[in-house]
């Protein structure tokens, strides 16, 4: 699980490494990637 | 699809006949599947039309389009708008009502892709169309629908602001049909394309433009290197086209790869002895079974290595290379297609192994520290063989002395990235700065391949990009709902959000600003996207093995009765209701063939099949079947539910389609199941599809399949499909449900209630009244099963 661990993580933080400009829609689409990511974060947790 | 055809449609919807309905579908041979779809959800005559309209927009000419609608929308603003299908306002109204009128992003990229309106496809493009999302292969489709060259190249050229890899400009001018515009690209003067003698050469190839191919062959086309000319592949009108020296000087170069050579052959006016022998022999190569060595090095010793392409061939056959990679690699990259493919096209050496080979065997020891294993043997093999030959230097100074573990984690970095040429230990720590370099320029060139290499360490072409249904579906087939297939699914989210939505200037700043991060890879801040890059596995893989070892054990789950011998010898196996399982595959479905496996398999890269069983006989009409039931793993290339793939297949290995073999012929249509003709088997040693039995119908055995059989020495499987469809009807019988019958006052409740919300779109917003109507038809959805619950 920790390679997993470590995608989740990465690409939480790149998701923090895009501007702050970003239109609505792209905000939109960055809190459902987020949510997606936060769900895989708990089922590795259970899986655990 | 007549007009007349159109009202009889019309009348059995507006009846509510269903039976002269599905005759309808069925005598115009269209998808049947919606009828399922149909009685399971619409529930509304309108919902009905919908279901029915939508399947067939596809088989409707332009007019018959528009008299389609007008005719069965009874919303008289309804059919104002939709009959002005080429009216870009008229369409752009229709969008605001696409709720009521049910129309989904597909069905709007049609409207718009129909109207060829460059304006209303450059907005659709840009994205400032709300509620209309284009794909990348939707945006290409698009742009070609427009049929205006000006406007292609300004999207060529990046003047409208839509993502196009190298790959969709070169579609899209050889798709164009317009000579001077691919003349324009072979002599360079396009904006915002550098081509190179390869790009020309498949742009050419890609266009079919028989004339112009045939002037660059003959070196008489501006801008095309006449030394590029041998590598052209042949097409038979083309050839024609030529006089027999050219003719011969270009088919020497390409006949390891013409599967029409006997045919080129036969347009030459004269050939000398010499070359009748050549070409006869090699010919004579192409039919023999893979693991015959023993020819490919008498043609070889014989006639040169131009046989085989070139002195790379002759190389490869030479005993010190066979004394290196052993005879069993040499004869699978002879044999082996997309091993070939790569040694000839890329251009992988093996003069280093040849020099080296211990040291080639220490690599292959060390790459085992950090490539991720390949799913046979054969693969790490040939990616060993490709590393070693680009960094035989870098690996014979690192790998003879110590080296730290910075030095170790770059070396692995450069060897896997496979882009970056570093030549030397010393050269090890520039790596970082000359691949940011190196990406840098990528990203100025084409952003999207940026971004896929950036995320995934593979450029665009090489990333599969497995769809969200096909996860979902791949999830529930096999109960894996693991967290690789969800971080694939956020990656894909990730990449479209990138790539797809965002203007250049912010994608590039965020590429910038990635490729920044990626470049402290090895340094003690570290690099978030170079974690990310290491944790990436491409699942698509996963998901192909899967489905491909789902399939494989399917077939033989169910064993065959005994067969017996027949009257004239031939051993035959009845079915006659029993479970079974097979591939079949029809041959000389629509020409006079060969009626032979053999020669309908040279040359192939693929094989189309269809999956049959007890519940599903259903196949495509030809005049000889080929039964298989041992197949591999590996040999499974995608799968469709229906048939979809035309011939010549091109890139069907990024179709990435799979279903369960239950889904596959779940809905009575004629599926279709593509195999590798020579695929990797489970052993990592190569195996050829052959057919396990020659099938045949109803006790239906001519003579050519006896003899076909024999030649074979395959048993013949006759299926009686009478039986089959006996039981498939007794067991729907059995299955059947008791039908519910919809409340009539539910319909008239429902149908009261949009002439309500349609009178009241004066008095409030569209968006307001979609709510309000989602609200009330869910409350109603809901009162209606519960009804239908308390009934059962």
């Amino acid at each position: 699980m920790e390679n997993e661990k470590t995608a989740v993580k990465s690409l939480e933080a790149m998701l923090n490494m895009l501007p702050e400009d970003l239109t609505n829609e792209e905000k939109e689409k960055v809190a459902e990637i987020r949510g997606m990511l936060k769900n895989i974060s708990k089922k590795i947790d259970r899986e655990e | 699809m007549t007009k007349e055809q159109i009202d009889r449609l019309i009348g059995a919807v507006q009846c509510g006949d269903r039976k002269e309905l599905a005759k309808f579908i069925s005598d115009i041979k269209l998808r049947k599947d919606y009828l399922t779809s149909w009685r399971k959800d619409y529930d509304t005559e309108h919902k009905i039309e919908i279901a029915v309209y939508r399947d067939i927009m596809a088989q409707i000419e332009n007019d018959g389009y528009e008299y389609f609608y007008s005719k069965t929308l009874e919303d008289e603003s309804a059919r104002e708008l939709l009959t002005g299908l080429h009216d870009p306002e008229k369409i752009m109204r229709c969008f605001e009502d696409s709720d009521e009128l049910e129309f989904d992003n597909c069905d709007k990229i049609e409207m718009i892709k129909s109207s060829r309106d460059v304006g209303l496809i450059r907005a659709c493009l840009e994205g400032k169309i709300d509620g209309v999302r284009p794909d990348d292969e939707q945006k290409l489709r698009l742009i070609t629908a427009s049929r205006d060259i000006a406007f292609m190249k300004e999207c060529i050229a990046g003047d409208v602001k839509v993502r196009l890899s190298k790959k969709d400009k070169q579609v899209l001018i050889a798709s164009s049909g317009d000579i001077e515009f691919i003349k324009e690209y072979i002599e360079g003067k396009l904006k915002g394309v550098r081509p190179n003698d390869g790009d020309k050469r498949h742009v050419l190839e890609m266009s079919g433009n028989v004339d112009l191919i045939a002037s660059c062959i003959e070196g008489k086309l501006k801008g095309y290197n006449p030394n590029d000319m041998h590598k052209f592949y042949l097409m038979l009108p083309v050839v024609q086209e030529l006089d027999d020296e050219v003719k011969l000087t270009v088919l020497k170069g390409r006949v390891h790869e013409n599967d029409q050579l006997g045919e080129i052959l036969a347009t030459f006016s004269s050939l000398s002895e010499e070359c009748k022998k050549y070409f006869e022999e090699y010919l004579a190569y192409r039919r023999l079974p893979t693991d015959n060595l023993e020819l490919p090095f008498k043609i070889l010793t014989n006639l040169g290595p131009e046989a085989f392409g070139g002195d790379r061939a002759k190389k490869r056959l030479a005993p010190e290379a066979i004394n290196a990679l052993g005879e069993e690699t040499i004869y699978s990259l002879f044999n082996y297609n997309a091993a070939s493919w790569a040694v000839d096209r890329k251009a992988i050496e093996i003069d280093k192994i040849i020099e080296n080979p211990e040291m080639f065997h220490a690599y292959e020891q060390f790459r085992r520290t950090f490539a991720q294993e390949q799913p046979t043997q054969f693969m790490d093999k040939r990616n060993a063989i490709t590393e070693f030959s680009k960094y035989a230097s870098l690996i014979g100074e690192c790998l003879s002395g110590p080296l730290t573990s910075e030095e170790t984690a770059i070396l692995q970095a450069v060897l896997q990235d496979g882009q970056v040429q570093i030549n030397s230990k010393e050269e090890l720590p520039a790596f970082p700065e000359k691949r940011k370099e190196m990406v840098e320029e990528l990203i100025g060139d084409d952003p999207y391949n940026a971004l896929c290499y950036l995320l995934t360490g593979k450029n665009s072409t090489e990333y599969y990009f497995v769809n969200a249904g096909q996860l979902t579906r791949a999830m529930q087939d096999f109960g894996k709902e693991s967290a690789d297939f969800a971080i694939t699914k956020a990656l894909n989210e990730f990449i479209e959000l990138i790539g797809g939505g965002m203007s250049v200037t912010q994608q590039k700043k965020v590429l910038r600003a990635y490729n920044n991060d990626l470049q402290n890879e090895f340094t003690a801040e570290g690099s978030q996207v170079a974690e990310f890059r290491k944790a990436f596995r491409d699942i698509e893989l996963q998901i192909r093995r899967m489905y491909g070892k789902e399939l494989a054990d399917t077939l033989i789950k169910d064993e065959l009765p005994h067969g017996e011998a027949d009257e004239k010898g031939n051993e035959t196996i009845q079915l006659a209701g029993e479970d079974f399982k097979m591939l079949v595959c029809g041959i000389d479905t629509y020409k006079q063939g060969t009626g032979n496996f053999a020669q309908m398999a040279r040359g192939k890269k693929y094989i189309s099949t269809t999956l049959i069983s007890e519940k599903h006989l259903s196949k495509a009409g030809a005049t000889r079947y080929y039964g298989f039931r041992n197949i591999g793993e590996n040999a499974l290339v995608t799968e469709s539910n229906y048939a979809k793939y035309p011939h010549p297949l091109t890139e069907l290995e990024r179709e990435s389609e799979f279903f369960s073999a239950d889904k596959l012929s779940e809905n009575n249509q004629v599926n279709q199941v593509m195999l590798r003709r020579e695929y990797l088997g489970d052993d990592g040693k190569m195996r050829d599809i052959t057919p396990d039995y020659i099938v045949c119908f109803d006790g239906m055995i001519d003579d050519g399949d006896r003899e076909e059989a024999k030649r074979l020495g395959v048993p013949i499987v006759v299926i009686n499909t009478q039986e089959y469809e006996k039981r498939v009807k007794e067991n729907s019988e059995e299955k059947a449900e008791p039908a519910v019958e919809v409340p009539a006052e539910y319909e008239n409740t429902k149908k009261d209630m949009m002439d309500i919300l349609r009178n009241a779109r004066k008095k409030c917003t569209v968006k307001s009244q979609r709510v309000a109507m989602g609200k009330i038809i869910a409350e109603m959805e809901k009162e209606l099963q519960a009804d239908k619950n308390m009934m059962h």
